[in-house]
């Protein structure tokens, strides 16, 4: 019988159809349009120091001069947005090796206050430009953070007093359509209007010491404020200054007998006011005396000097009282003991009650919201103790991570006095650590989010690939661990084959790609170790806190990657070495102490990751750290994960010796003093073989070779090295128009050194190979034609860091910093200020080995030329091709795309102001680019563009796209699995930003935008129907024919 | 390939019925058994499209049963679903056969012949028709109308044969085995058959004839379990031992061939009841020596 057979092919297909349909969704693709959808930027803040509770918004302010508006009730804790107060003027600042320096050396503007004005809906900020030492107002729209109005206010008047150290005083009064700001400096008050801040009135200075709290005063026609501060007799005064008035009116002036100002210098004195009835207003005052008792006064009564409460201990922290109670007022005072006592000024008695009881060893922290007071704890364990005003009762504890180092709290939607009880979940908490964390906790303990603000302080940065841990293992040990990859359930799979993909799809293709890294950041100040994952917006993986190091505080710790593992060199105190997991965290071995005495400073420390001589990937990691301190003979430990050993290197050639590992390992020692000059100092690692000094030390060195500068007087800018990942994967040549080979000069040990003087440019010496650009022979004649005067000149050097030879060297003059440098592949690019044409130049070098002719290579010719593979090897320098180009914006940092193969056109990546990153082709950059036109037939062919000076900034080619990456510093670009995809970490002062790149334009192993999901899924679903439908007619008809 | 006893033990009626169909058992008792509640309760629908083929397995073994109910039933149905098909026609027919009613039945075929006429079928059933009516001429004869239309039709010249021999014409179904054997020349079965025709019509000629063929057969099947060729061999080589018409020079020739595969033969006998049955052997030696004894070129 025929249609059984029909009916069972009819069945295969279409089993094999639903087969294909099952397995293509493990057929991964990534597609084009996924770039600019999976890229992320993460805003900073850096250190909170204010914060304030406002409804569902939280203004934040952090003393790198951001102030930032985020919502208490999302969760991911983002910005709703964020700016940054720009100084006033420019500092110059030294530059380091890489365009890295400490955060302490970066001067930003301080917010000393941060209100938000009620009836305008502004953001306001006080501010202090230290740069200019004036103060600022700036008023920014709640809710988007416009920037409506901002006044600056020169420091034109005098200092208060000399006694006045805190010079970033400063207040704020809030009056419906007014802005009262006070210069806690100099004693001014200007009033300004709030809409748009055009000023009003200036307040005629005030004669007091230093003012140290102000208190708006909005009671009938008295529309002004009260100023308190200390006079100059050492007593606390209080002056009226009514808003439009001509003078200001000390209204009263109270002396603490045993009063005084404490020794720290803290602002020691506080009103607190209310407007009471009948145009009165009770104030208190409060002044720490220095017996540790605490005085105050009113300023309403008859006879108010002279009152005192029992001392409770020194004020550390002011805490407005909202006593509802008329014709009185009280605060709230945190004792050195730990205890909040209120104190309550009613008819002439002070009253006093104990709020919360002492606690030791307690945080100088505490804060009140609404009916409650917040003290910070560290008994059992960091956290933060609740407590009710009205009975003092504790209500609740939220626990902490580390040492507090700031407390704010409020509650959500704000408080109104009705509403005492019942309401504990609402309140919110924030803390700040030491670490730099900013947590939202809520008062039943939840966590609202987490900000990682010590993310603003990065210091070193590793970009790893990820690769999952087994199934089961654990991530116990770490903090903050956050799901990593979320296992995508087969209909997601499905629906990715039918559909465009979704960021959520991502997840399960990236790790295909190696698009998914693990970005190791080492936070310097707070030591921290935070790994954030590549994909999912930056999601922190884990966070490990880094031990201080022995005998030093704040020591700088380095990272170096070996294998599966990151070693961590803390060169602080005799130096500490931890190994961790890249994936979890862990601990895998530590060294406490490396004997490093006396402390070495971290420039003259060298790391070398040793090859394992066993296969078997559970030995150790093996480290070798070579102290350069003495130039005459140089010390090196040894660390094998689980010991350290030492000895000293000698400086004598050996006769026989063993390399180390496969390739032989050289070192140099590179002294830029900051007299000037520079000298170089190349040297081999080995273990000599013959005659073993020590059968326990088995490592010598030796000597090399040597280099120096010229001239002594030259100051070295800025160094950059290769990165050998690049040199090991370019192509060795570059193919000519007309098939000839250009052999490009590929030495990873090579070392780029801008250095500058401030002489007339001199012959350059005969043995170094000088040249001289277009520009710089300009600035030559310009400079001839002053007449001698002093030319500020720029050297470029490139060395070798194996031989020490000098390789190439070249000036331009009328030359300032800063001076960016990087060194890719045969390629130096640098940029600098050309201070005499007003411009950013940009100079590109390529070297050159050799050329091969177009018939040098074929099946029965070879090439004369012998290829170079040490540095060893022939005395002839590389052929050096040079050329400079005008960059419109000034460049903050460079950096190179780097691939898997290296077969994608290389590009360049140009930081520039304000904060954003160019992708720039190198052919534009490419000094053989010819000035001569009409180009020749093999020009053309080689795809050579004819030389224009400008380069220029194609907004498709920004790669941020409309994001500012704040104070922009360092570029740090990693391969992925896909030769066409790099992927880029932008790391700024306050900002992270990481994407996708595609260096060559052209994403020519992925989908194109243009792939029809809707046919393939159309032509799909039609032969599935098709085959069913088929299958139905055929078992039809072999039944027809079966029963004719 | 499954046994049809494992097929049994299981129970599923479904895979019995299919089992018995794709196997061409004609198990009318256990079709019926399993099949009759896929036509009488109506459990058909279930089998989807393979209820007709069930209907029609059902349909034939209750005609074989005397199931005359049941075999209504089944015809019903396919009649109610195929109502112009010759394939039911022809179930009709058979009924009308079963039933006893040849009038009716040759009605039926003739009509489909006329409707049909290149349906093989149709003309198998009319000449069983003839034989089912004991009227072997004519079924000899419609066989032979037949064969001049399909002339490969083996299973017809093997039926035409065996009502030659049925007939007792002997040298006609020679001339039928014939054709078989030159239709399929590597079945051995057909050489046996021919053989035993030639054997039956004796002769010194016809019986080296089949004692070719018998040969033949024992080439194409080898073993000792050939034992219809075997038994043949052997009682052809007697024959033609015992022979009397031949020439000098050919009986010295002949007699040691014939020796040659009568020893062969009962070689094989006596290996095969050694390993199959060995209480037989003593039997059948005595029968083959009883053969032997008669003729001395036997006996070496």
């Amino acid at each position: 019988m025929p249609y059984p057979c029909f009916r069972r092919i009819s069945i295969f297909v279409s089993f094999m159809y639903l087969s294909f349909l099952f397995l293509i969704p493990s057929v991964y693709a990534l597609y084009e349009e996924d770039a600019g959808k999976f890229d992320w930027h993460k805003s900073l803040l850096g250190p909170v120091c204010h914060a304030r509770f406002e409804g569902n918004f939280l203004l934040l302010a952090s003393s790198y001069g951001a102030v930032a508006v985020a919502s208490a009730s999302n969760s991911d804790g983002s910005l709703l947005w964020r700016q940054v107060i720009p100084l006033a003027a420019p500092v110059a600042l030294p530059v380091r090796d890489g365009g890295t320096m400490d955060k302490d050396e970066k001067p930003a503007v301080k917010v000393l206050e941060l209100v938000l004005h009620p009836q305008k809906r502004l953001v306001m900020a006080l501010t202090r430009d230290p740069s200019t030492a004036a103060l600022g107002v700036w008023a920014w729209r709640l809710f988007d953070g416009n920037l409506m109005w901002h006044v600056t206010v020169p420091a034109s008047g005098v200092p208060l007093g000399k006694r006045v150290k805190a010079k970033e005083g400063g207040f704020l009064a809030l009056f419906p359509d007014t802005v009262g700001a006070v210069d806690g400096e100099t004693g001014e008050i200007y009033f300004l209007s709030a809409v748009d801040g055009t000023r009003i009135w200036k307040a005629p200075a005030i004669e007091l010491m230093a003012v140290t709290g102000v208190v708006p005063v909005d009671g009938g026609t008295e529309k002004g404020v009260v100023v308190v501060g200390e006079g100059s007799d050492g007593k606390a005064q209080a002056f009226l200054v009514r808003l439009g008035g001509e003078k200001a009116e000390k209204i009263k002036s109270v002396s603490f007998s045993d009063g005084g100002l404490i020794s720290h210098g803290t602002p020691s004195l506080h009103a607190f006011a209310r407007p009471a009835p009948a145009r009165s207003l009770a104030l208190l005052l409060l002044s720490p005396s220095s017996s540790s008792s605490l005085s105050a006064a009113d300023m309403q009564l008859v006879n108010p000097s002279g009152a005192k409460a029992t001392p409770h201990g020194v004020l550390s922290s002011p805490i407005p009282s909202s006593h509802p109670s008329s014709l009185s007022a009280s605060c709230l005072v945190l004792s050195d003991s730990g205890a909040v006592v209120e104190i309550t000024l009613t008819q002439g008695k002070f009253m006093q009650r104990l709020v919360a009881p002492p606690s030791s060893p307690s945080l100088p922290l505490a804060f009140r919201a609404g009916p409650y007071v917040l003290r910070g704890e560290e008994n059992q364990g960091p956290g933060v103790e609740v407590f009710r005003v009205v009975d003092g009762q504790s209500v609740g504890r939220v626990r902490g991570r580390r040492s507090l180092r700031g407390l704010w709290a409020g509650i959500r939607g704000g408080w109104r006095e009705e509403e005492k009880e019942g309401r504990e979940s609402d309140l919110l908490v924030l803390t700040v650590d030491k670490a730099e964390t900013l947590v939202l906790q809520t008062m039943d303990d939840r966590l609202v989010w987490l900000r990682e603000e010590c993310l603003a302080d990065v210091a070193q940065v590793l970009i790893v690939d990820h690769r999952p841990p087994a199934e089961g293992e654990k991530r116990s040990g770490t903090e903050d661990v956050t799901e990593a990859l979320a296992t995508s359930p087969l209909f997601e799979k499905l629906l990715s084959v039918v559909l465009p993909p979704s960021p959520s799809s991502s997840s399960v293709r990236d790790p295909h790609f190696g698009l998914t890294k693990i970005l190791l950041f080492l936070c310097a100040p707070s030591s921290r170790l935070i790994a954030l994952l590549s994909s999912h917006g930056g999601t922190i993986l884990w966070t490990r806190d880094l031990p201080s190091v022995e005998g030093r505080e704040g020591a700088r710790w380095r990272m170096v990657q070996q294998g599966d593992e990151v070693l961590l060199v803390g060169e602080g105190g005799e130096g500490l070495a931890i190994w961790l997991d890249i994936v979890t965290g862990h601990e895998i071995a530590s060294l406490p102490t490396l004997g490093l005495t006396p402390p070495a400073p971290s420039s003259s420390l060298l790391l070398f990751p040793i090859a394992s001589s066993s296969s078997s990937s559970s030995s150790p990691p093996r480290l070798l750290l070579v102290d350069t301190r003495n130039a005459t003979g140089h010390r090196a430990r040894f660390l094998d994960g689980s010991s350290c050993a030492q000895g000293a290197l000698g400086g004598r050639e050996a006769g026989t010796e063993e390399s180390l590992g496969d390739r032989p390992i050289f070192y140099h020692t590179l002294s830029t003093p900051s007299s000037g000059g520079a000298s170089l100092q190349t040297y081999r690692l080995f273990k000599p073989s013959s005659a073993p000094s020590s059968p326990n030390w088995p490592f010598q060195s030796a000597v090399v070779g040597a280099s120096s500068l010229p001239s002594p007087s030259e100051l070295v800018v800025s160094t950059a090295y290769p990165d050998v990942r690049e040199t090991m994967t370019a192509p060795s040549s570059h193919p000519l128009g007309d098939g000839a080979l250009l052999l490009k000069y590929l030495n990873p040990y090579l070392v780029a050194l801008a250095s500058t003087a401030s002489l007339p440019p001199s012959p350059p010496p005969a043995s170094l190979n000088v040249t001289r650009d277009e520009g710089s022979q300009e600035g030559r004649r310009q400079g001839g034609d002053e007449g001698g005067k002093e030319v500020s000149t720029l050297y470029v050097t490139l060395m070798d860091t194996v031989s020490g030879r000098v390789l190439y060297r070249v000036s331009h003059f009328h030359v300032q910093g800063p001076v960016r440098m990087r060194l890719v592949e045969n390629w130096l690019i640098y940029s600098y200020w050309n201070c005499k044409a007003q411009r950013t130049e940009i100079g590109s070098i390529t070297l050159y080995d050799g050329f091969i002719d177009r018939k040098g290579l074929g099946l029965f010719t070879s090439p004369e030329f012998k290829e170079r593979t040490s540095s060893f090897d022939g005395d002839a320098s590389p052929v050096a091709l040079q050329q400079t180009f005008l960059f419109p914006h000034p460049i903050l940092t460079l950096g190179s795309t780097l691939t898997a193969r290296g077969i994608t056109t290389k590009a360049l990546l140009v930081g520039f102001e304000p904060g954003q990153i160019l992708l720039l082709d190198r052919r534009l950059l490419d000094p053989r680019r010819p000035t001569a036109l009409p180009l020749s037939k093999t020009e053309k062919a080689e795809g050579l563009l004819p030389y224009a000076p400008h380069l220029p900034v194609l907004p498709p080619h920004v790669v941020t796209y409309n994001h500012t990456l704040h104070g922009l510093h360092s570029l740090y670009t990693a391969p992925s699995s896909l030769e066409s995809t790099t992927l880029l970490l932008g790391v700024g002062d306050l900002d992270l930003y990481f994407t996708r790149l595609y260096p060559s334009h052209k994403p020519f192993d992925l989908l194109p935008d243009t792939f029809n999901h809707v046919l393939v899924s159309l032509v799909l679903l039609i032969s599935v129907v098709g085959v069913g439908f088929l299958g139905k007619a055929a078992q039809a008809k072999a039944l027809r024919e079966a029963w004719a | 390939m499954e046994e049809l006893d494992q097929v049994l033990e299981r129970g599923d009626s479904v895979a019995i019925l299919r089992y018995l169909r794709h196997n061409r058992i004609r198990a009318s008792a256990e079709v019926v058994q399993h099949g009759q509640d896929f036509v009488a309760k109506g459990k058909g629908s279930s089998l989807g499209i393979e209820a007709w083929p069930v209907y029609e397995q059902v349909f034939l073994a209750a005609l074989d049963l005397g199931e005359t109910l049941l075999a209504e039933r089944a015809l019903g149905l396919l009649r109610k679903q195929f109502p112009d098909s010759a394939r039911v026609g022809r179930l009709v027919g058979m009924q009308a056969e079963a039933e006893g009613t040849y009038a009716v039945a040759a009605e039926v075929y003739k009509s489909l012949r006329e409707a049909h006429p290149t349906d093989p079928v149709v003309w198998k059933r009319w000449v069983s028709l003839a034989k089912a009516q004991g009227d072997l001429p004519e079924a000899i004869k419609r066989c032979n109308e037949y064969l001049k239309v399909f002339q490969n039709d083996s299973s017809a010249w093997q039926e035409l044969a065996e009502l030659y021999l049925l007939t007792g014409h002997l040298g006609k179904a020679a001339f039928c085995y014939e054709e078989l054997v030159l239709s399929g020349p590597s079945i051995f079965s057909h050489h046996v058959a021919l053989a035993e025709v030639y054997a039956a019509m004796g002769g010194a000629e016809s019986l080296r004839l089949a004692r070719k063929h018998y040969a033949q057969s024992m080439e194409l099947h080898q073993g000792d379990d050939n034992l219809r060729s075997l038994y043949g061999m052997c009682s052809t080589c007697h024959a033609l031992a015992r022979c009397t018409h031949k020439s000098a020079h050919e009986d010295k020739s002949d007699a040691a061939v014939n020796g040659a595969l009568f020893k062969l033969a009962v070689d094989k006998l006596k290996s095969h009841y050694r390993r199959v049955n060995p209480s037989m052997l003593p039997l059948v030696e005595v029968t083959l020596l009883q053969q032997a004894i008669g003729d001395a070129s036997l006996q070496k």
